[in-house]
């Protein structure tokens, strides 16, 4: 090589800046997530949910509200031995993933373009999954109700509309409904608790 | 042009930006160096080296960045790491920059005016030593230790803290320095609720208003937290003490004004009902009442308490001979303020366990079996109708058989049979515990993994469960509690131990798996030692058995703590390791003192009560006769002088028989040597505890004791003593005056040998305690009078069964005269009798006695032995003895006798005799003792009847006396 092409490349090496590769985002406790999973996580959520990744400052913050939730469930999963979902489970939830596109190869030209690998995908889909079932096993039997408690539920639902519909022909709708609304706000408030009793530290220099 | 390209290029780099946390192109590349930033980090290179998941040479991965930050974080020494990358020659170049964390190193405080004092201000702080340490930390301990002095009335308290970091070592060092301000007084209190009386009385219980005891004073106490609560509870007793069980006094608020500085109390008052306990079929005192119905302790009444007063009542009548004893409640509800809580009992007939019979056991014999029982045949004295309850039937029943799980009887049934009418006698009960032992199981095998190869040798050892042993769960639990102390003693504080079993070839054969995962090995990177005002570092530092590169051991942290605690210099010595969580292999071992004040005051009044002889100067009782002396003691000590652990102390004693002064300087553990002490000391004392003379002494001495084991130990000494004996005191012939009332120097070097191996010194029921002592007295150590002496002493204790023991003890001294003064010294011989030596006699008053006045003159040699039958007497806490003293203290060696009569009136060389009976009562801090002696041989003497003038003149009357044959002895602990 000429010197002189050589003298250019080691310029070119000495020039390339110092890049951040990672850094700590949030400890939650001793556990760590850093400012690469959180971008993880939203160009999965994006992949998953169709719209392009957003990674402004504004949605990191969020995201890694996110993960913290996510962390404090699967740990409280884990100390009750939820179980994990199998490959099955997990694989019955990526079928109809795939089968938004035409073939396999545009799928994963799909996972390359929106920068996540399969495997990722699939732990991402496996922890949602888990956390479900936790939320259910350990907040459904909280979840009681009357007939009353469905009826008024109905009537808030139709507030404002037309004459609600028969309450028998769609009591297993509204019934499902119901529960799923009362376990998230049992879920909600379970974590406000947790979250306040739980040292969480954000470094704000993750989130600029 | 390949320049301008170059350079156009490289201003793109420059140009672009990566998406956070998506670095663009550096996966994949070699790792040329690796840097730290700062370079100076709180964990060694090599350990952080070991922690990166990634080394020079490898290619970059993100997955491994991640791994690396979480690594890095979980050591607890960051709190917060990020990890950068740029291009080098050879590669790439990470940089690793990290935020340090720091840690407790201690917390003091200043300023406090108690209540609350420094310790509970420091204790309200919840920084514990060790731990990480944050801003935040420091503002929430301000705000609990501002709640501590609110509380105690300091309204106007100031903490200023000081934080000091120290970043070689990452610790932080936490002062607050307290403004107390002044306290806040009482002003009265107000009342809200039911009070049922007037706010009057309610205020007057409360005892906030200045008084002592029932007299009022003017004005109001200073406010405390412990005043309040007391007030409050003095409050609730009074409605208590109307039997209304279930009031609820609370403190509402307290109202502060600022202008006066003072506080008054809001009180809510709910009285609740009167709670009426009436008991139907038996008859209890009110007393007793309270202690069986926990309504009273608990204060509250609920079915649960009612049922457990039930229980404690059925046991009650159990225990007193009612063993079929029925009883039941009746609650009603609460009318017109009143609640009845009735108790229906029928006691039925009264019974006497008159026997406890045990069947069926071949492994176990009998009385190993009876050693577990807690019921009891009737017997005399002790347990009249016996003890029992079918509680504590039951409970025996369960001991005998986890006795026999806990040695591989794994199917053993044992059943407990209650006969009544036992043996046709009506109201007789016995009880048999029948066994079926069954076969035993065993270990066949013993598998034990995860261990290495020296460390399983060990355990093998140590370990109860082995082939061919018998097979219990018992033994694995005391397995898995050696293995993990092991573990945790040798630096790995996270071992776990599982173990499981398979049935083994045969029958009642198991197969036992131990599985132990000992986790990472800590090692001590340092010892770091903090809180040194006054002391010495080098003395803490050789205390420490702690040293860089050792496995952390909890059990080496714990002697070292135990060690420094007995310098006796350390009100506190805490230990910690530092970041406890952190998964770092070397930690920092913290020691943090607080030392203790330097100076320390004892003084106390007592009397002794006891057979005292006769006036100075009259010639009554030579025997003595009972005397009362009281006595005043003063003391100061100053500690740890020179930093160095020694102590000075200067003690006094004043009493109407004693004048003491003595002045010790003690150094503990000699040149770091735990098993030695050097004391130094000088003593002034007039004392007349001796009947015939009153003797003035001054003495120094220097004593090294030396501990050569567990049991044994060895003491030098060297004493330099002059005694003077004040003539006019000498109650003795006149012609033997000038002789025995000279003043005397004695020099002395002594040994002593002491062998302990009692199982408890203030009680003992097994075991042996010997004792040497020699001494030599010599001109060329000077002294006046040449001899030697020797003490010898023999004790040994033989249980019989559980609770019975019978001890004896021998005592031997002998002293021989080798040069100078023609007598030996009246101080330096040999005074025996009294509590602790022969019961027979008083106090000092065995042996030769002066053929014109009767008084002890002491002798050179002596013999005593006892002979002590300890046994329960009544209840748990009385206990009986009976004993045989005989001995004597005699004129010297040749005429030691074992020889029962007195020849004649002035025969004092025969051994003396003494029987008796003793109660001992049980306390915690040793028996108190009282024993009653009859003695058939009590010397015969003359004693003189007249005043010293008659006596020098050679008038006055000799008298016929003797030792009362009947004594009494009071004192504390067992005789021997």
């Amino acid at each position: 090589m000429k010197p002189a092409a050589t003298f250019a490349i080691a310029l070119l090496a000495l020039a390339a800046p110092a890049e951040t590769l990672d850094r700590i985002a949030v400890t939650v406790e001793k556990h760590v997530i850093t400012q690469s999973e959180i971008v993880r996580y939203l160009r999965i959520s994006a992949f998953l949910d169709g719209p392009m990744p957003d990674i402004s400052a504004f949605s990191r913050r969020e995201a890694a509200g996110r993960l913290v939730d996510q962390y404090l469930i699967l740990e409280d999963a884990e100390q009750s031995r939820t179980p994990l979902p199998s490959t099955d489970d997990v694989e019955a939830m990526v079928q109809p993933l795939i089968r938004r596109y035409a073939s396999q190869e545009e799928y994963l030209a799909a996972l390359r373009s929106a920068g996540v690998t399969e495997a990722e995908v699939r732990e991402h889909l496996a922890a949602g999954l888990r956390m479900l079932r936790y939320t259910d096993l350990r907040f459904r039997p909280e979840v009681q109700y009357t007939d009353q408690d469905l009826r008024e539920f109905q009537a808030s639902l139709a507030r404002g509309s037309a004459p609600p519909p028969d309450f028998e022909q769609n009591r297993k709708q509204l019934e499902k409904l119901f529960i799923d609304k009362r376990l998230m706000q049992a879920l909600d408030s379970w974590l406000e608790t947790v979250r306040h009793n739980t040292p969480v530290v954000y470094r704000e220099a993750a989130f600029q | 042009m390949l320049l301008f390209a170059t350079l156009l290029l490289a201003s793109a780099v420059l140009g672009q930006t990566s998406p956070p946390g998506e670095p663009a192109s550096f996966e994949g590349r070699t790792i040329a160096r690796i840097e730290f930033d700062p370079p100076d980090q709180p964990l060694p290179r090599d350990e952080l080296d070991r922690l990166l998941p990634m080394g020079v040479g490898a290619t970059l991965k993100m997955d491994d960045v991640r791994v690396a930050l979480r690594k890095l974080y979980e050591t607890g020494h960051y709190t917060d790491v990020s990890i950068s990358a740029e291009p080098a020659r050879e590669g790439l170049t990470l940089r690793v920059s990290t935020e340090r964390a720091y840690f407790l190193q201690g917390v003091t405080v200043d300023g406090a005016s108690d209540p609350p004092n420094r310790n509970q201000l420091i204790s309200a702080t919840k920084l514990e030593l060790g731990t990480p340490f944050s801003e935040r930390d420091v503002l929430q301990a301000i705000q609990n230790m501002q709640e501590r002095m609110l509380a105690n009335g300091l309204f106007h308290a100031g903490i200023q803290p000081l934080v000091r970091r120290n970043p070689e070592t990452g610790e932080t060092d936490v002062h607050f320095q307290v403004d107390a301000g002044k306290r806040a007084r009482f002003q009265g209190a107000q009342v809200r609720g039911d009070a049922l009386h007037p706010a009057e009385k309610i205020a007057d219980a409360t005892r906030w208003a200045r008084g002592l005891g029932f007299v009022p004073f003017p004005g109001w106490r200073d406010m405390t937290e412990n005043r309040v609560q007391s007030g409050i509870e003095r409050v609730r007793q009074l409605f208590v003490r109307e039997n209304r069980l279930q009031a609820r006094v609370t403190l509402e608020n307290i109202n502060y004004d600022g202008k006066t500085n003072t506080v008054t109390p809001t009180l809510f008052i709910n009285p609740g009902p009167v709670i009426e306990v009436r008991i139907e079929g038996a008859s209890l005192s009110s007393g007793r009442l309270r202690q069986l119905i926990p309504i009273y302790e608990e204060r509250n009444v609920d079915r649960g308490l009612l049922i457990e007063g039930n229980r404690n009542l059925i046991d009650y009548f159990q225990a007193q001979g009612y063993f079929d004893v029925e009883s039941d409640f009746v609650e009603t509800p609460e009318t017109n303020g009143l609640q009845v809580i009735q108790y229906i009992i029928a006691r039925n007939a009264r019974h006497k366990l008159v026997s406890v019979e045990i069947t069926g056991n071949r492994f176990f014999d009998e009385a190993t079996l009876r050693d577990r029982l807690s019921i009891r045949p009737a017997s005399a004295l002790r347990y009249r109708y016996g003890r029992y309850s079918e509680k504590l039937r039951d409970q025996d029943r369960d001991n005998i058989r986890d006795l026999y799980r806990a040695n591989g009887y794994r199917d053993v049934v044992v059943e407990a049979v209650t006969v009544d009418d036992f043996e046709g006698k009506q109201d007789h009960l016995g009880v048999r515990f029948e066994v079926q032992e069954g076969e035993p199981w065993s270990v066949e095998a013993l598998d034990i993994e995860g261990v290495e190869e020296a460390d399983g040798e060990y355990l093998r050892g140590v370990i109860q469960t082995s082939p061919g042993q018998a097979f219990s769960e018992t033994n694995i639990a005391a397995d898995r509690d050696a293995v993990l102390s092991f573990y945790l003693n040798n630096g790995y504080p996270e071992a776990t131990f599982d173990w499981s079993q398979t049935p083994g070839t045969e029958d009642r054969r198991v197969r036992v798996r131990y599985v132990v995962h000992p986790g990472d090995r800590q090692y001590v990177r340092d010892v770091l030692i903090h809180g040194l005002d006054t002391t010495r570092r080098s003395l803490v530092t050789s205390r420490i058995r702690l040293r860089p590169g050792d496995a952390v051991s909890q059990s080496q942290i714990s002697e070292s703590q135990r060690r420094l605690y007995d310098l006796g210099i350390f009100a506190k010595v805490q230990t910690a390791l530092q970041n406890p969580e952190g998964i770092e292999e070397r930690k920092h071992v913290l020691f943090h003192f607080d030392e203790a004040a330097k100076y320390s005051f004892t003084a106390a009044i007592g009397a002794e009560l006891a057979r005292i002889g006769g006036g100075v100067t009259t010639f009554d009782s030579p025997a003595g006769q009972a005397g009362f002396s009281p006595r005043l003691s003063l003391g100061i000590s100053r500690l740890n002088l020179l930093g160095l652990a020694h102590t000075a102390s200067l003690q006094g004693l004043v009493s109407t028989l004693q004048q003491r002064a003595i002045s010790t300087y003690v150094v503990p553990q000699l040149s770091g040597n735990e098993n030695l002490n050097l004391t130094f000391s000088a003593l002034f004392d007039t004392s007349r505890d001796v009947r015939t003379f009153a003797a003035r002494r001054w003495e120094g001495s220097v004593q090294l004791a030396q501990r050569l084991s567990r049991a044994n130990s060895l003491q030098y000494r060297y004493a330099f003593r002059r005694s003077t004996i004040d003539e006019n005191t000498l109650k003795i012939s006149p012609e033997l005056i000038p002789l025995l009332s000279q003043p005397v120097r004695v020099g002395m070097v002594a040994l002593t040998l002491i062998q302990d191996r009692r199982d408890n010194p203030t009680d003992t029921h097994r075991g042996v305690y010997n004792t040497m002592d020699t001494a030599v007295s010599l001109r060329q150590l000077g002294s006046e009078s040449e001899f030697t002496r020797l003490l010898l002493r023999n004790s040994t204790y033989h249980p019989l069964g559980k609770e019975i023991t019978i001890a004896r003890t021998l005592q031997f001294g002998y002293m021989q005269r080798l040069a100078g003064l023609p007598e030996i010294p009246l101080p330096e011989r040999f005074y025996a009798g009294g509590n602790s030596s022969q019961r027979a006699f008083p106090d000092n008053q065995a042996g030769p006695r002066d053929f014109t006045t009767g008084f002890p003159l002491g002798g050179t040699a002596m013999l005593f032995h006892s002979t002590e039958f300890r046994f329960p007497l009544f209840g748990e806490n009385i206990g009986g003895v009976l004993f045989h003293d005989m001995g004597n203290v005699y004129t010297n060696i040749r005429e030691l006798s074992f020889r029962f009569r007195q020849r004649d009136i002035g025969d004092f060389d025969y051994m003396v005799h003494g029987v008796g009976l003793g109660i001992r009562y049980r306390t915690p801090v040793g028996p108190v003792r009282v024993d009653f002696s009859f003695s058939p041989n009590s010397p015969r003497f003359f004693g003189f009847q007249g005043t010293r003038d008659e006596l020098l003149a050679g008038t006055g009357t000799l008298t016929n006396q003797r030792i009362n044959q009947f004594q009494f002895h009071f004192s504390l602990g067992q005789t021997f």
